[in-house]
């Protein structure tokens, strides 16, 4: 299994990547092109953590701070956040496209 | 993403934190069963050391109060003080928060006073407050009297205000999802007007309910 995450934003200018090539790893066929990131990928890890930990707990509250350890607030604080997150990600892509 | 170890997410707990943010791991339910209970614990105690929390902020020590004052002045103050966060955390906050978060930091956030009650047990502070009593705007007769235990008691009393403050800052914080600016200036009114209103309420309303009670 791979284990290296994949870099959403330019390590030099911090602009977010796209996907350029995408290669089969049975055949080795690859696609070129120009392919926008999705928004759950150009979250943060740990944003990307609390989509998946979410979706595990059924979008339970209790049962996702129970997972993280914190309280009930903590934990919807922290959906707040991702919500305006996304939101934003979503505003930029409308203003790309 | 699916490849990616998205779900290890526990998170360390600090000693920092839980003394000055512990509403980052309560909330709710648990904070207000503690936070009753430290209330409650923290009146009966200021009852044996002759003091009341007669306001918001306030810890004094006055002659003999009746048990019930000191157990209901605790409870006044926090509710006070829920009402009023509660309602400026509804006008300022774009979180849907629960008001049993409030309920249960804001009670919870009371507990160092339970330490400052204990503090005035000093025998050297008794002694101090039972002379002082009649000759507060006496400096030299002041100076006659002041012992370390007193002195101890005080710094002690004065610390643990400043840490509850911090407490209910912090809990206001994350039950109303709210930080810097906006949350400040709900939170520094909120304390002022609470202050006027309890004190109102436990020197105007709480003696005439304990009079017709006792009637």
């Amino acid at each position: 299994m791979d284990e290296r995450l994949l870099p959403i934003e330019c390590p030099s200018c911090r602009a977010g990547l796209r996907v350029t090539r995408l290669v089969c790893p049975e055949c080795g066929t690859s696609v070129e092109g120009e392919f926008g990131l999705p928004v759950l990928c150009r979250l943060r890890n740990e944003e990307q953590a609390l989509v998946v930990n979410f979706i595990k707990c059924g979008g339970n509250l209790k049962d996702l701070a129970r997972v993280y350890g914190v309280s009930y607030p903590t934990v919807r604080n922290r959906l707040d956040a991702l919500m305006r997150e996304v939101q934003r990600l979503e505003g930029v892509e409308t203003k790309e496209e | 993403m699916a490849e990616q170890d998205a779900t290890t997410v526990r998170e360390a707990r600090s000693i920092w934190t839980w003394l000055f943010n512990p509403f980052r791991y309560i909330a709710g339910g648990p904070a207000l069963s503690l936070g009753l209970a430290a209330i409650a614990a923290a009146g009966l105690v200021a009852y044996f050391g002759r003091a009341r929390f007669d306001g918001v902020l306030d810890f004094h020590t006055q002659g003999e109060p009746p048990f019930g004052l000191a157990v209901a002045d605790g409870l006044i103050n926090w509710i006070v003080m829920v009402v009023l966060l509660w309602a400026g955390g509804r006008l300022v906050s774009s979180t849907r928060f629960r008001a049993l978060d409030l309920l249960g930091t804001q009670a919870l956030a009371r507990w160092p006073m339970a330490i400052a009650a204990l503090a005035v047990l000093l025998p050297g502070y008794q002694r101090f407050s039972l002379e002082l009593m009649g000759h507060v705007a006496d400096p030299e007769f002041l100076m006659e009297i002041v012992s370390v235990q007193a002195v101890l008691a005080i710094v002690v009393v004065l610390l643990m205000v400043i840490w509850m403050v911090a407490l209910m800052y912090n809990g206001f914080a994350v039950s109303c999802n709210l930080s810097g600016g906006k949350a400040l200036g709900i939170f520094v009114p909120a304390i002022i007007v609470g202050e006027v209103i309890s004190n109102l309420l436990i020197y105007r309303l709480l003696p005439g309910f304990f009079a017709s009670a006792g009637a």
